[in-house]
């Protein structure tokens, strides 16, 4: 009696053609879309992008609003560009752009308190700006209490 | 199942379908090709692959949702793009599921950054799922009618 084995040995040898010829297409498209990865690198260099703060040095925008609520008192950086700011922030923000450092690190140091938990946005989850300022702040203040807020400004208001 | 292929509207369906898939997946591919940068960002935001690999990712994806796009026009290659697109579509459901599971806040990156907002998971993975069921019945389509011109080789 044949075995299972020979079963599929059938199966395959009646389905030959279609398999051939479905290996042999994706490996051809395989290396094809292989060439099309290097060109499109050749031309436009790889560069690592720069997350929005790591694992530890993040927080979330359901996190942010019940510390919030619970009395916890946050400041807020916002490192998107001026206009932007001044078009809505989140409520007691402070603007703080690499764009104009020190103007705006005058503004934050008027009214943060070293115990002050520090939250920083920017745009969404694509920006690269309150990675930078809150890396930078740690830097200048040094203080590890600098958070990056997930998904930035646009999280904040879908939430 | 092979004669009920004959029929003009199947032939006219498959030709829609392979319409409407090759339109999205090149519409991703070429989108995703020509802004590497936003790419990257929002799979780097999935957390799951960095350096490297994540190098392969942003440059290796999109070209070969591109070159599966053409691919399904082409009668030698079109079993070969049919069956890619499905890996494609069932690792971008993983992806999502994943990152679904994590609770992580983050855009899709589907088209490069271009209109996504942020991940509405139970919308992205029911898109997923339709055009999965898309790309199986072009692939089943397709598969039948090369068995078939190979058996009337054979003849």
């Amino acid at each position: 009696m044949p075995g299972p084995s020979y079963g599929l040995c059938k199966l395959l040898t009646g389905y030959m053609a279609e398999l051939r010829q479905l290996i042999r297409g994706a490996l051809c498209l395989l290396l094809v879309a292989g060439l099309l990865a290097g060109f499109s690198g050749w031309l436009q260099p790889w560069s690592e992008p720069v997350l929005a703060g790591e694992p530890g040095e993040r927080l979330g925008v359901a996190e942010a609003r019940a510390r919030v609520a619970a009395g916890e008192s946050i400041l807020w950086v916002d490192a998107r560009p001026e206009a932007a700011f001044l078009r809505g922030h989140v409520p007691g923000a402070v603007w703080l752009s690499e764009d104009d450092w020190s103007r705006g690190l005058m503004g934050l140091l008027e009214i943060w308190e070293p115990d002050q938990v520090i939250v920083v946005y920017c745009d969404g989850v694509a920006c690269a700006a309150s990675g930078q300022v809150a890396a930078r702040l740690r830097d200048e203040l040094g203080v590890d209490t600098v958070l990056v807020l997930e998904g930035g400004w646009e999280a904040w208001q879908n939430q | 199942m092979a004669k009920s292929i004959n029929g003009g509207s199947w032939e006219w369906s498959a030709i829609l379908l392979r319409l409407a898939l090759s339109l999205v997946f090149g519409y991703a591919g070429l989108v995703k090709m020509m802004n590497p940068a936003d790419f990257a960002m929002d799979v780097a935001s999935h957390r799951l692959f960095s350096g490297f690999w994540l190098a392969m990712v942003v440059y290796y994806v999109p070209a070969l949702e591109l070159v599966c796009a053409v691919g399904l026009w082409w009668r030698t290659l079109r079993l070969g793009a049919g069956a890619l697109i499905n890996l494609l579509l069932v690792a971008f459901a993983l992806l999502l599921g994943i990152a679904w599971a994590r609770g992580l806040d983050i855009r899709c990156g589907c088209f490069g950054g271009q209109g996504d907002e942020q991940l509405h998971y139970m919308w992205l993975l029911l898109r997923d799922f339709v055009l999965l069921g898309v790309a199986s019945c072009l692939l089943r389509y397709d598969w039948l009618a090369i068995g078939r011109s190979a058996s009337r080789g054979a003849r």
